[in-house]
């Protein structure tokens, strides 16, 4: 995992985090009991956090009440899903897209999976600048189409609501999760071997897993989930700082950004660099070999700045040997 | 004389006669001259106070022909290849990870201009190219006499056609530099360059480059960087440790030695400053004013302007050069450890944050001037230019206007490599340690308001 | 235009013997054409001051010039408390206390002078000094000439003798031509064989004199400008003794120029004033302070925990 000489300091923090999503918000995978049943809690849906094919998961993914409400037409499930999309939302211009790095199994994954890659000696695909501005439109469009999917089915006098039976839920046919977390039941025993899975399924999961191994972070650029994130893409409590006194312009922020977010390294004004596309995940920081440049920061206090290498410590006797081996 | 032109194959493009254009004693006293210069220089260095005794080392290996020419020599002769650099941009991390030596080759002794002006005339050239390409004319410098291979970069005119020279004598190879670094294709296209680099060190040296040696060198450097970002903080305390001039030298010694030997005496280095420092002693004078050094680069021995300044009551607290600090200012970050990134990690760090005035707009400079003034508590700074330098003096207004407006004072000098004009220049800088001590007067007055 | 701004008085020792405090100060300038001394009472009154050509002894001849001076205004050489050196040669005369390059020297006598101005010109010998004034005549900015010392006072020097003209009389001489001449080249070298082509065409003294002052004002003027200043100049060294070149730079600049009654002196002057007054309590400046410990730039909580950790 640690493929990088300098800065671990926040992947060390980011890595038992989201393990520790990936077995407990998944519940059920390896016996841990759900949050409990009472009515608050039961409404706790964090954004992609958890997924409706996972057998006793105690939670949701948000987009399963959000479909489930608008397919149904307005129906009983509508206020819960009114309800649960203001609490989002409210989470969301609280912390911002910090879900995407440091929650989320998908950009766990697919982090594991460029580590993967990188074990094998294999260089990223790294894509032209007009593509990557496409891409970060299709995450809008998937969105967009879902909500309208879903609201057609729930409007009766479309009668399109004859396909709510085999359609509730437009977008977790086509999420890799579906086909994912079901094979992973499957090799675990908790369902049997038999349950079939549609095609679409499964070719959304390979799609998935060879985009993500050869260019970094693919999903997250077309994740719907990603894109009602960014458009709240104002500051949020947790943000990302830079100090435009002390940058060299080396780019090395931008060359190491898994999601090639522009604005780290464009923008040459001491402030909030985030945006749309920041999942906050902390590399640039680690990276950036300038004291004080990059920071993210709770509020106004900075929590972990970048920082310029130096010695072990001076006056003591160091082997050069172990310093040349630390990278 | 009509020689037949085979091939197209020019066999000379500036000495026809090169064998019998210098005479024997002329090379002789070049090089004596070059000699006792040399010498000179270091025993002003060696009469400083309070000098911490590992300098020795660093004094040694930049003297002339000293140990470690014997060593490169006899590299050479068990089948090893060294190659030359006219520039910081070359990365130094490849030529060692393909077993071949690096060492920088400009040249700051005064004596080797003359051969060049008799062959160029006594025009307004970079006094730095004249007396590289003299150097090699009359084999003034033993440094020159065993390299196999030159790497060019074309960044300034005066480089450039320097390269174009010294294909008399040693093979090169030209870099293009990308000399405006917005836009979507210079990542692109320093990149190729250094590809194409690769190649001809591989056929140069007969080996190919392996991740593992590669990542090795890196490392070192590293580590070098490492040990060269504390002995700056040594120089950030309020009663400086060790003078500008020791800073320069040890910078300049980090591209003639093996990197891992030079970080080793670094690391000794600051153990002594810092027993230095525990102990209450000091370098320099009493309030001293604290200066710093910007412009056009000055090779060991050209020490003329910061002895005057270091004589004068002044210490030179940083240096914007690209003989000091430009050489081991940035580490190389590795993010992904497969071939072809490590290679664009390497090839950006030697372009990106490179803060020479070759490039435009060069905003980075301005910036790093900024941080500094600001770190190490800057008093007045002395910008430098070498005659014929357009680029540095083009700069040198950009600078003094942004200074007056964080009222700094500046000094703006033009020298060349002749010891004729040094009274001149004392004065001036006498005048300008006496302006800032004055001045230190104001501020306390202003700041008791 | 010749303004005096303040015109120094030059009184006897034999009256102010009897105050009290009374201490001396001298001032010695070394420059390139002449050694000026100067004594000054109390740090404001100029009580003596002399100039003669430098020599080959410089040290000899500043004792010499000294002592002389001293004997003059009936001074003993114990009253004097400070011998302060500047100009070109101040490293050689080695009885002096202190040595202070001319540029600070000239400035500070500049100030004393005139402390309106903004900039303060030196045309010596064989320089062009503008000093920009700052704050209480602090220097804040300098440029002098480099590598060239044409349109100084030697080359005015070199052309008097060239037309065997007395160098007091020339400014005068010049100021009544009613048709300069232009001269092609700044060089001094090549003007003087231009000026002698001149005499020999049959052209008049004072014509060319004036074309030669119009090429100094110019020099000075472009010199000055490089400062971008507005405001009031104040112009010393043996030059300023040349009315006709002050005029023209008058017109050059359209700017106020102030010029002392003995311009050749305010090195001189600014170097006695360096001594430290025994009267005024004042502070030593030259020690370097430390702005308040500068905090380290606000460390990550978690690089606060390590320097915690390692104390």
């Amino acid at each position: 995992m640690f493929t990088s000489f300098k800065g671990r300091q926040i992947r060390i923090f980011r890595i038992p985090v989201q393990i520790a999503v990936l077995v407990f918000l998944l519940g059920g995978l390896y016996g841990v009991t759900s949050f409990g049943t009472s009515p608050l809690l039961k409404r706790v849906f964090l954004p992609n956090a958890s997924c409706r094919y996972i057998e006793s998961a105690p939670t949701y993914c948000f987009f399963y009440p959000l479909q489930d409400g608008l397919t149904t037409g307005f129906g009983g499930y509508f206020i819960d899903a009114i309800f649960l999309v203001l609490i989002v939302t409210v989470l969301i211009i609280i912390l911002g897209r910090i879900w995407c790095s440091w929650i989320c199994p998908f950009g766990f994954m697919q982090e594991l999976l460029s580590d993967l890659r990188n074990k094998l000696n294999i260089p990223p695909l790294r894509l032209k600048w007009t593509h990557r501005v496409l891409l970060r439109q299709v995450k809008y469009a998937i969105l967009f189409f879902t909500v309208l999917i879903s609201i057609s089915i729930g409007i009766s006098a479309l009668g399109l609501t004859e396909t709510q039976a085999t359609f509730a839920l437009p977008f977790c046919q086509v999420c890799p999760a579906k086909g994912f977390f079901t094979i992973f039941q499957q090799i675990g025993g908790i369902i049997p071997p038999s349950t079939t899975l549609p095609f679409i399924a499964i070719f959304m999961l390979l799609f998935f897993i060879f985009t993500s191994f050869f260019t970094r972070m693919f999903w997250c650029r077309v994740c719907p989930m990603g894109g009602y994130m960014a458009l709240f893409a104002t500051r949020s409590l947790v943000w990302l700082y830079k100090d435009a006194d002390k940058c060299t312009k080396c780019r090395i922020c931008l060359r190491v950004c898994p999601m090639d977010h522009d604005k780290v390294f464009e923008h040459m004004k001491t402030g909030d660099v985030g945006g749309e596309d920041c999942t906050l995940c902390g590399k640039c920081v680690e990276m950036c070999p300038e004291d004080g440049c990059l920071s993210l920061n709770f509020m106004s206090k900075r929590l972990t700045v970048s920082r310029k290498p130096k010695f072990r410590g001076t006056g003591k006797r160091i082997s050069i040997k172990s310093e040349i081996s630390r990278g | 004389m009509g020689k037949e032109i085979q091939n197209n194959e020019i066999e000379s493009r500036y000495l026809i006669d090169k064998e019998g254009y210098f005479s024997p004693e002329q090379k002789e006293r070049t090089g004596k001259k070059s000699r006792e210069m040399a010498n000179n220089v270091i025993e002003i260095l060696r009469g400083q106070k309070n000098r911490p005794k590992t300098m020795h080392y660093f004094d040694e290996l930049l003297s002339y022909g000293g140990k470690r020419i014997d060593e490169i020599i006899s590299f050479r002769n068990s089948g090893g290849k060294v190659v030359g650099t006219t520039c910081v941009m070359v990365p130094m991390e490849i030529i060692g990870a393909l077993g071949a030596k690096g060492v920088r080759i400009c040249s700051g002794y005064y004596e080797c201009v003359h051969p060049s002006n008799e062959l160029l005339g006594d025009a307004g050239l970079c006094p730095l190219v004249k007396s590289t390409l003299g150097a090699k004319m009359v084999s003034a410098n033993p440094l020159m006499d065993v390299l196999d291979l030159l790497v060019a970069p074309a960044t300034c005119d005066g480089k450039m056609k320097l390269a174009e020279m010294m294909e008399d004598w040693v093979p090169v190879v030209m870099l293009n530099v990308p000399r405006v670094k917005t836009g979507d294709t210079t990542s692109k296209l320093w990149l190729e360059e250094i590809k194409y680099l690769i190649r001809k060190l591989e056929s140069l040296t007969g080996e190919r480059l392996r991740k593992k040696y590669l990542l090795r060198e890196i490392r070192k450097w590293n580590a070098a960087n490492r040990a060269w970002n504390d002995l700056m903080g040594f120089r950030l305390a309020k009663k400086p440790l060790i003078s500008g001039r020791d800073a320069m030298i040890i910078a300049q010694a980090s591209e003639i030695d093996d990197i891992d030997r030079w970080t080793v005496k670094v690391n000794e280095l600051n153990q002594n400053l810092k027993q230095m420092d525990d102990s209450g002693v000091y370098a320099g004078e009493e309030n001293a004013a604290r200066v710093m050094l910007a412009g056009s680069p000055m090779i060991f021995p050209n020490f003329k302007i910061p002895t005057v300044i270091e004589e004068s009551g002044g210490i030179i607290v940083f240096d914007e050069l690209c003989s000091a600090n430009r050489i081991l200012n940035n580490p190389v970050i590795v993010d992904e450890t497969n071939t072809s990134e490590i290679i664009r990690a390497l090839a950006e760090r030697y372009f990106f944050p490179c803060t020479c005035p070759c490039f435009s707009p060069n905003d980075e400079r301005i910036t790093r001037l900024k941080d500094a003034i600001k770190n190490y508590n800057v008093e007045g700074v002395v910008f430098h230019t070498l005659r014929g330098c357009h680029l540095n003096n083009l700069e040198g207004t950009k600078i003094e206007l942004v200074l007056r407006d964080l009222e700094i004072p500046m000094l703006k000098l033009e020298s060349e490599y002749d010891e004729g004009d040094v009274e001149q220049v004392r004065t001036r800088v006498e005048a300008f340690v006496e302006m800032i001590k004055a001045r230190r007067k104001v501020k306390r007055k202003k700041k008791k308001k | 235009m010749v303004d005096v701004a303040k015109n120094p008085v030059i009184a006897s020792s034999k009256n102010l013997a009897a105050s009290a405090n009374g201490f001396y100060d001298i001032g010695i300038d070394v420059g390139a054409i002449s050694t000026k001394v100067l004594i000054l009472h109390n740090a404001k009154d100029i009580i003596g001051k002399k100039v003669l050509p430098t020599t080959m002894q410089p040290d000899k001849l500043a004792k010499k010039m000294m002592d002389l001076l001293l004997k003059e205004q009936g001074i003993k050489r114990e009253a004097v408390k400070h011998i302060i050196a500047t100009g070109q040669g101040r490293k050689v005369i080695d009885f002096a206390d202190m040595a202070r390059t001319e540029i600070t020297a000239f400035a500070k006598g500049a100030y004393f002078l005139f402390p309106q101005a903004e900039v303060a010109v030196d045309v010596g010998g064989q320089g062009i000094r503008v000093m920009k004034l700052g704050e209480m005549g602090i220097v804040s900015d300098f440029r002098t000439n480099v590598k060239c010392s044409s349109c100084t006072g030697c080359f005015i020097d070199a052309m008097a003798i060239a037309l065997d003209v007395g160098i007091e009389n020339v400014g005068e001489l010049s100021s009544s031509s009613l048709n300069p001449e232009t001269i092609s080249t700044t060089c001094t070298i090549f003007a003087e064989s231009e000026v002698v082509s001149l005499v020999a065409k049959g052209k008049k003294k004072e014509d060319i004199l004036a074309g030669l002052n119009a090429m100094v004002a110019k020099k000075v003027g472009a010199v000055i400008n490089t400062t971008r200043t507005r405001g009031p100049v104040f112009l010393g060294g043996g030059v300023g003794l040349n009315v006709d070149v002050i005029r023209k730079l008058k017109e050059r600049l359209a700017m106020d120029i102030y010029v002392p009654a003995y311009p050749q002196f305010v090195g001189a002057l600014g170097a006695a004033l360096f001594a430290p007054n025994p009267l005024i309590e004042e502070e030593e400046y030259e020690e370097y302070e430390d702005e308040e410990e500068k905090s380290q730039e606000k460390g990550s909580f978690f690089s606060r925990l390590r320097s915690r950790r390692e104390k």
